[in-house]
């Protein structure tokens, strides 16, 4: 940055678009509390609170913004969900 | 045909995505084995050996419920995998600990021969930079619109002003939370004022914003391509599903070329693309989501998504008798 900085670096607020960030769009609670993968077909068994089953049906699919604490339930969103890329 | 060869499904417990593609596959008798890396240890297990016999790696992975030998894996699908942080360590142990199992685990599964992946996460990884996107794509024909990435506030005030409708965008996803609510980027509308001198801290991108009328959504799985296209009123239309409508489209032949060499030229089996429709009726690429997420669409259109994964691992790699080692 040389001498001319006119903010301090470790400016509290960060970059300019960490401040564009917004909530997403719906935080609504999750059908279920634990998952497990079952033996047999290597699927996700999902588990409501009381231990029963509970039957995602078409209801489960992630979409593009997809996080646990949205509607759907993924918890990885569509893009940089890998954190491979993370450390070179 | 003798014994299929199993795919390995990499990614966490709670993915109905994946899901739906081990559906397929079981319906076809093609034996699955699932993990997630984040289970390394007791529930995952991995043998390798190298240096011994006629092919360059053996062994077994063990999950809690299959035994697979490393010579016989006809693909991976590497889905949403998580790795382990190792939280209850130090911090540096930590770090060390969660690296061997990226490098032992990983580079097990990197050194498979006549494999194939979809995708293979370092190309996946190589793919994800908005700035070589964009100018591959500029390369290969594509309707780009003009894109500013900066951390100079000025040179950005005088692209808002040249282009007047301008978005930003993060140049990459990271995980975020504030006061316990999670937050992400969105495409929106910025105006020359709002930037200021923190604009200097990181690369910023801004983009002219496409007059467009509507968006479309590509996933390309193997040679196959479903587009879809998606209406509504929104700037990003992943700010409200319930606002959205959808319907399957055919691309011009030769877009459909472009982004099928677009995803050859990253050596990716797989990939969904962002564009938008204009006013002028042309197509704008916007971006690509090398591990992108499609199974919500799958439900809304009825596009066979999950079934062409599928077909894609059973068929596996063509024999090419060579190891797909990365450049």
């Amino acid at each position: 940055m040389g001498t001319s900085s006119i903010y301090p670096r470790s400016s509290p607020s960060g970059p300019w678009g960490a401040r564009r960030l917004a909530p997403y769009p719906t935080a609504a609670k999750s059908p279920f509390t634990t998952v497990t993968i079952d033996p047999r077909t290597q699927m996700g068994v999902f588990h409501d609170a009381l231990g029963q089953v509970v039957n995602m049906g078409k209801h489960g699919t992630s979409s593009a913004t997809a996080t646990s604490t949205s509607t759907n339930l993924d918890s990885q969103p569509d893009q940089g969900h890998d954190q491979d890329s993370q450390q070179d | 045909m003798i014994e299929e060869r199993p795919v390995l499904v990499v990614t966490e417990a709670n993915d109905v995505t994946a899901d739906m593609v081990i559906a397929h596959l079981n319906q076809r008798g093609v034996p699955v084995a699932r993990f997630d890396p984040a289970d390394f240890g007791v529930d995952l297990t991995v043998s390798a050996r190298f240096g011994v016999g006629p092919v360059p790696v053996t062994g077994q992975i063990r999950t809690s419920s299959r035994i697979v030998g490393l010579e016989r894996v006809g693909a991976v699908y590497w889905r949403r995998p998580v790795w382990p942080a190792f939280e209850h360590l130090q911090e540096a142990d930590a770090r060390s600990a969660a690296a061997q199992v990226r490098y032992g685990l990983g580079g097990t599964l990197y050194g498979l021969k006549g494999c194939l992946w979809l995708n293979h996460p370092l190309r996946n990884a190589a793919a994800d930079y908005k700035p070589a996107q964009l100018a591959l794509a500029h390369h290969m024909g594509l309707t780009v619109p003009p894109t500013l990435v900066t951390n100079d506030p000025d040179d950005a005030r005088r692209f808002i002003r040249e282009h007047r409708q301008v978005i930003h965008k993060t140049l990459r996803w990271t995980p975020y939370e504030r006061d316990g609510v999670g937050l992400t980027s969105w495409a929106e509308s910025v105006r020359a004022d709002e930037l200021d001198d923190t604009v200097r801290i990181t690369p910023h991108l801004f983009q002219a914003r496409v007059d467009k009328v509507a968006d479309v959504r590509v996933l390309i799985v193997g040679r196959r391509t479903f587009a879809v296209r998606i209406d509504s009123d929104l700037l990003d239309w992943r700010r409200d599903y319930t606002a959205l409508t959808y319907s399957v489209v055919d691309l011009p032949n030769r877009l459909e070329r472009t982004l099928l060499a677009y995803l050859d030229h990253f050596g990716l089996a797989s990939g969904s693309f962002d564009l938008a429709v204009g006013r002028d009726g042309e197509f704008h690429w916007l971006e690509l989501n090398p591990n992108g997420q499609w199974g919500w669409l799958e439900e809304q259109t009825g596009l066979e998504m999950a079934a062409a994964f599928a077909d894609l691992l059973v068929a596996g790699q063509p024999e090419q008798g060579e190891v797909d080692v990365l450049a």
